[in-house]
């Protein structure tokens, strides 16, 4: 089978992945008894009670609850997600949504960014230096990562590089929101505050933005970065006892050569899994880190959503994230084919 | 000891001479005395065997001469003279230029020894790469065949004054050719690359550079294996067991390609092995290992007529004979010792059927019994002091 076969017909099969996540999602959060009427996003006061009942009607909720899947999916399919609750003043849920993620992508972006750039090196030197110094050093800082508390964590590096850089009068890190309140409003293109800010020419704007992303982009990879470097130096390990390193070495190669080109490859296989998912669950996993830094991202709104049974955002949510997974997934097993020559789809 | 004087040298300078090498790894169970003081002069152009059962210390004996032993390896004491340079002396560096240029090694099984994500082109090419010289050299003749292949086909006599006076430019860079740049240098690292498979006898070698090791046969791979070792020309070439992981008629294949070689390109090769079949059909002379010792050394002819240590008797009358009726199988009673407490003195004694009070007391030296046939047990030297047999 040829690769873009392959990529087809997984396309095909995330069709089927969405809409089971849609039918397990709409019932568990529409069949949990609320406070919320689901009928309430659709309405406002103005209304008058007949006009109220052929709304309700109309949108299904007084047929039983796996019928009401039914009309929902019918809303979906003439684009109609639905509005929020009041809690987020009746807009649009697509609306909502759209604005805010933005700052979670660029977020969960960064945050990959610093894993990457960070774990695979530390644990490369990690094994390549086994038992040394070095490798004690990066173990410590990848079992810290690990074991530390976000919000913890969070607020530690913002004690330290926002108020107490302030204090002894250094170029202190931004420790709240996106950008800094009174920036100049700018074109909208991505929604994402450095890339619009690059796209805009306005290099001040992106690097405002840069420096705030750092504090929550560290905060929030910290975890991730332990968990990729133990990866790294174990998979490592384990390719620099193969066999062929020994031959390699045996042709009178450099340690650097053996390392880089004959071990790494190998060794970096099983760190793409994790790193092709780590995205996808860096997104979901970033609500506390925005929450510490005030991150106007979608984390908090859909802890907002979830606990006031907002239905249309928490089916919105759940399937976007869905599906961010699933193609990131996808995106893995093809990178497998290009690293790994022994995979043939 | 052996005085190197004593040994009539077949032919030839020794190449390599390892004294008394003792080498241990430390293990959480204990230090294994892989290596018992070992003795063995190799000499220039020979192919010489290394026998014996698994765990014997014959793969340790090349991991100590190429300098790869594991981490947890350590060389006790002993010297290793490489062309009258000891070894042990030298630096990582030094070993490693060595292993580039002058000691090769084709390693036991050719499925774990290639890397999966490279092609085999990317293999062999880089050892090609490390010594600049030959490169930069090797880059000259390619150019000057390909100049030469030009000028055969030159359309009149006016281009082919032009090749000429190319060539003969080029000829008078011979004493310090450039190294090739990218591209020219991919080329004449493929054609070598092609060249070193094509002296394997591997057809349509330009394919098989472009491909992965496990699109190739076991037998493939391993003529992989010897072409990246043989394409450095060295002046010593260990084969680890090379035959043991293929099937028969491929075994047969590559011993037929080994003595092909063997003639061709007239350097010492050790053969590690367990099977006394490759050593009686390939090997000059024969050393025989028995639990990190060399018990027995000798020409090849001489340890199959006449074989003197008990445990090379014991392990002749082990091999199956086509010829006569089928018997029980021979075997050696009891097992391989446990090397982090080998018995005492010979490390033989426990299985011997001669041994006697001598043997656990004190260690039989490697002597010279017969002409070129060592070997190292009391019963040649002290046998008149053996008590009889009651």
């Amino acid at each position: 089978m040829r690769l873009y076969e392959y990529i087809v017909r997984r396309s095909v099969l995330l069709i089927f992945v969405l809409f089971g996540v849609s039918l397990i999602t709409f019932y568990l959060s529409r069949g949990i008894p609320s406070a919320f009427n689901p009928c309430a996003p659709y309405i406002n006061p103005k209304m008058t009670p007949s006009v109220i009942h052929g709304i309700c009607a109309a949108h299904g909720f007084y047929q039983p609850l796996y019928l009401q899947y039914f009309y929902w999916l019918h809303d979906i399919f003439t684009g109609s997600w639905g509005n929020t609750g009041t809690w987020a003043s009746g807009q649009p849920v697509i609306q909502v949504f759209s604005q805010r993620f933005p700052f979670t992508v660029e977020l969960a972006l960064s945050a990959v960014v610093v894993t990457v750039v960070v774990g695979v090196p530390l644990g490369i030197v990690s094994a390549v230096r086994n038992n040394r110094p070095v490798d004690h050093a990066a173990r410590i800082v990848a079992l810290t990562g690990i074991s530390t508390p976000v919000y913890w964590f969070g607020f530690i590096l913002q004690l330290i590089f926002f108020y107490y850089f302030l204090q002894w009068g250094l170029p202190n890190l931004p420790n709240q929101g996106a950008v800094s309140i009174g920036s100049a409003t700018i074109t909208t293109y991505s929604g994402m505050p450095i890339l619009d800010g690059l796209l805009n020419a306005n290099w001040g704007y992106a690097w405002d933005a840069f420096l705030h992303v750092i504090l929550p982009a560290i905060t929030l990879a910290f975890a991730s970065l332990g968990a990729l470097t133990r990866l790294v130096r174990a998979s490592m390990l384990e390719v620099l006892r193969q066999d062929y390193i020994t031959l390699a070495r045996s042709k009178g190669l450099s340690e650097r050569v053996v390392i880089f080109r004959h071990a790494l490859r190998n060794a970096l296989i099983p760190a793409l899994t994790v790193a092709g998912l780590l995205f996808a669950g860096l997104l979901g996993g970033a609500v506390i880190t925005e929450t510490v830094f005030n991150w106007p991202g979608v984390g908090i709104l859909s802890v907002t959503a979830v606990t006031q049974g907002d239905s249309n955002f928490v089916i919105l949510y759940t399937l976007i994230t869905a599906l961010i997974i699933v193609v990131a997934n996808l995106l893995v097993d093809v990178l497998y084919a290009v690293v790994d020559p022994r995979i043939r789809y | 000891m052996v005085g190197e004087q004593e040994m009539a040298p077949p032919k030839g300078e020794p190449i390599l001479e390892l004294k008394d090498v003792r080498v241990s790894f430390h293990t959480y169970a204990g230090e294994v005395r892989a290596l018992n003081g070992i003795n063995l002069t190799l000499y220039k152009g020979e192919v010489i065997g290394l026998v014996g059962e698994s765990g014997c210390g014959k793969s340790v004996t090349a991991a100590t001469i190429v300098g790869l032993l594991p981490e947890n390896g350590e060389v006790k004491s002993g010297q290793i003279i490489f062309e009258g340079v000891d070894l042990l002396k030298k630096s990582k560096k030094e070993i490693r230029n060595l292993r580039s240029t002058k000691i090769a090694m084709v390693f036991q099984d050719p499925m774990t020894f290639l890397n999966p994500v490279l092609t085999i082109g990317e293999q062999l090419r880089e050892v090609f790469t490390i010594d600049k010289k030959r490169l930069a050299q090797a880059a000259l003749d390619y150019d000057l065949r390909r100049l030469k292949e030009e000028e055969r086909d030159a359309r009149d006599e006016a281009q082919s004054a032009k090749i000429r006076a190319r060539i003969a430019e080029l000829e008078g860079l011979r004493g310090n050719p450039p190294l090739p740049k990218r591209r020219r240098r991919r080329h004449v690292l493929d054609s070598l690359a092609a060249e070193a498979l094509k002296k394997m006898r591997i057809p349509d070698a330009e394919r098989i550079i472009t491909e992965f090791p496990h699109e190739l046969s076991g037998g493939m791979r391993q003529r992989v294996m010897i072409a990246m070792a043989i394409a450095r020309d060295p002046d010593l070439l260990i084969a680890d067991e090379i035959t043991t992981a293929l099937d028969v008629t491929i075994q047969a294949q590559i011993l037929e390609l080994l003595k092909i070689l063997r003639e061709e390109f007239n350097s010492t090769i050790m053969i590690i092995t367990h099977d006394l079949g490759v050593v009686a059909d390939l090997c000059d002379r024969v050393a025989v290992m028995y639990a990190g010792d060399v018990v027995e050394f000798s020409d090849a002819r001489g340890l199959y007529q006449k074989p003197l240590h008990p445990y090379t008797q014991g392990l002749l009358r082990a091999v199956p004979r086509l010829t006569e009726r089928p018997t029980m199988l021979e075997s050696i009673p009891g097992s391989v010792p446990d090397l982090i407490y080998p018995p005492p003195a010979c490390r033989f004694n426990p299985r011997c059927p001669y041994a006697w009070d001598l043997c656990r007391q004190k260690k039989p030296e490697l002597l010279e019994v017969e002409k070129g046939h060592y070997t190292a047990c009391h019963l040649y030297t002290e046998g008149s002091k053996r008590p009889s047999p009651s």
